[in-house]
């Protein structure tokens, strides 16, 4: 019983994670609060190991730590601007992308009631769909580049905990899963240039 | 445990630690040819296998064809980035291209699809950079959204592995397709979510929009990877899923996606403006056509496997020309280009066959390969798509022939220029494939 407590808990506090990146302007305390996001998922990986006595998800969970927590935190700080305090990204729609935000919350309990819920019987499961749409929503509403890396990285973290709440995956599985998200952060950051918004090109239309 | 696969597999990896040596290009081509020999071996052999790896026809074919595009275009790699030299960029080039083709080859070979997930996610990974050789804010731009596009649909299609795992509680693709599969609501749902990941990298509509960018922005022979065996790849995880999942109302749902990228790309064809983007969106069409033979069945399978294999080569040389145009005319408006058969005679030559192979006319392989799909179409009472397909393909022939006629015949030009034999060879060698591959799957008794 406090083993499922402590999930719903930890599982809101990921959600609400997910709603104050969305809402962010400045790059790095958005970095900061995706990494925290991170470790919650760690915390959840331990959780659910200690319950299932699995080993597996232990070693799961220091993994999520160093490879989200400390690498990829790294990797993308180091490539932020050297006035990394200030580097944000000036957005004129908060009040619609909140909205959006909201929407989109809302969409992805519906769709995970109806289409998940009827066969898997546990409804934590919500909270990893709606970190991912959340994601997805971050990346097609930003235009700077490390805002849409965290919109990934927040999708990748919405899978696994989706996965965790319905079914771990096998540990070859997940850790192929975080080393291939290390590695597109690392490959992504060399594509990262000091123009780190994205505009319309013409010689990429039509 | 298969060794042959193993060896065809690790050896591209192993020689991209060729970065390191001075004979880097040399590595790489005999990196080609060996994994080409390696192919052609599994090829004829009929070499099937379902414990650590999974081989069947399907994956015969794509791996004779990964690793022949492979050859051709490190080959012509060599001569079109000539330029660059001996620097890192062309090492580290040429390293991620061994890389890329092992994930590749990885991935339509190994039997689970949480790893096929990884080794198509890998491919991403590993390609990324293969666009920015030159570091053109351009290029650099349809690397990022390549890479943003793509990974960002790629983790959607994690969900379908993850409800496959939970409702048949393996992920080994042999088991769960020879049992026949336990459809429900959760398979649907990860049918639904393998369309729209691996959908994304195979540029259904609309998740299509990273396609013409990359494909126009990267290296010419990179183009020819892309389009000739990385989006078949990402095909064949899609159909993986699709046998295993398989139900009227998917069968339903992933007729209508292709075919709606099927319309789409035939429409957006007469307006394009530059031929790289042209030939991208070409590459859709195919594409969706190769799934609709997939779906089909009978006969509709074996005209995809042929519309496969001969547009990877048809496209590889439609791209490898238009790397030679661009190289000669320094841009890639249609508009720019004038007077091709006076100034380039060898390029206009193979461009004009890769544009008909491509656009499926007899007596290429594409043709038969059409033709068989279009016929299994209508043996199985699809009229609407049968109409449909067979429209857009009327409109993207004549759009993509229209245009490349207008560069070749169109205006005049005093002075001749070519780029180097080897760029010119290559090009023309991956023209004519496709009119060979007709009576290789005869004589090969496959029809």
């Amino acid at each position: 019983m406090i083993f499922s407590e402590l999930e719903g808990i930890i599982g809101v506090l990921m959600l609400a994670s997910t709603l104050v990146v969305q809402i962010r302007s400045y790059i790095r305390p958005m970095t900061n609060t995706v990494v925290t996001q991170s470790i919650l998922l760690a915390s959840i990986a331990i959780i659910i190991g200690i319950k299932e006595s699995s080993i597996d998800l232990i070693i799961l969970a220091i993994l999520i730590i160093v490879l989200r927590g400390v690498l990829v935190r790294y990797v993308l700080n180091r490539r932020l601007p050297k006035a990394r305090m200030f580097v944000r990204e000036y957005s004129h729609g908060v009040t619609s992308v909140t909205l959006a935000s909201v929407i989109v919350l809302i969409a992805s309990f519906l769709v995970f009631r109806y289409a998940f819920y009827p066969s898997v019987h546990d409804p934590l499961g919500a909270i990893g769909l709606s970190i991912l749409f959340q994601g997805l929503l971050l990346i097609s509403t930003r235009r700077n580049s490390f805002a849409q890396f965290i919109g990934y990285v927040e999708e990748e973290n919405g899978i696994i905990f989706l996965s965790l709440a319905i079914i771990p995956l096998p540990l070859l599985i997940e850790i192929s899963v975080l080393l291939d998200v290390l590695a597109l952060v690392i490959a992504g950051t060399v594509l990262v240039t000091d123009n780190v918004e994205h505009t319309r090109v013409e010689e990429l239309m039509g | 445990m298969n060794y042959t696969l193993m060896i065809i597999i690790l050896v591209p990896a192993v020689l991209s630690l060729g970065y390191f040596s001075r004979h880097f290009r040399e590595i790489t081509v005999v990196s080609g040819a060996i994994t080409v020999f390696l192919s052609l071996y599994i090829l004829l052999t009929d070499m099937r296998d379902s414990g650590t790896f999974f081989v069947d026809y399907l994956s015969r074919y794509l791996i004779a064809t990964i690793s022949s595009i492979y050859l051709l275009s490190v080959l012509f790699g060599l001569g079109y980035h000539h330029k660059i030299g001996e620097s890192v960029n062309m090492k580290l080039h040429l390293s991620l291209t061994d890389l890329f083709v092992s994930t590749m080859l990885f991935s339509v070979t190994i039997n689970n699809f949480g790893l096929l997930w990884f080794g198509i996610e890998a491919t991403t990974v590993s390609s990324a950079l293969l666009l920015v050789i030159e570091k053109e804010p351009l290029k650099i731009e349809a690397a990022w959204r390549y890479v943003i596009i793509v990974s960002a649909g790629l983790t959607i299609s994690l969900v379908s592995v993850v409800t496959m795992y939970y409702a048949f509680g393996t992920l080994t693709i042999s088991r769960i397709i020879s049992s026949g599969g336990a459809l429900s609501e959760l398979t649907e749902i990860a049918a639904g979510a393998a369309l729209v990941g691996y959908g994304t990298k195979v540029g259904l509509f609309p998740m299509h929009a990273w396609l013409p960018d990359a494909h126009s922005e990267a290296p010419s022979e990179v183009s020819a990877m892309f389009s000739g065996v990385l989006l078949p790849v990402a095909l064949y995880a899609l159909y993986r899923v699709y046998e295993a999942t398989a139900d009227p109302r998917i069968t339903t749902l992933y007729m209508v996606v292709a075919l709606i990228t099927m319309v789409f790309a035939a429409l957006i064809l007469p307006s394009q403006r530059f031929y790289k983007r042209m030939f991208a969106y070409s590459t859709m069409e195919n594409m969706a056509m190769i799934l609709i033979g997939l779906l089909a069945g009978g006969i509709g399978v074996t005209g995809a496997i042929i519309l496969m294999v001969s547009h990877a080569f048809g496209k590889g040389g439609a791209f490898y020309s238009s790397g030679n145009v661009l190289e000669t005319y320094g841009t890639k408006a249609i508009s720019g280009i004038s007077g091709m058969r006076e100034r380039m005679p060898f390029t206009s030559v193979s461009l004009i066959l890769s544009s008909l192979a491509v656009t499926g006319a007899p007596p290429f392989g594409t043709f038969l390969g059409e033709f068989l799909i279009l016929a299994a179409l209508y043996a199985s009472g699809y009229a609407i798509p049968f109409v449909l397909a067979l429209v857009s393909l009327f409109i993207a022939f004549a759009s993509i022939n229209f245009h490349v006629s207008r560069m070749v015949f169109f205006g005049r030009s005093e002075k001749r220029s070519e780029p180097s034999i080897l760029q010119r060879s290559v090009a023309i060698f991956s023209a004519v494939v496709p009119l060979i591959i007709p009576v290789i799957f005869v004589m090969g008794g496959v029809i």
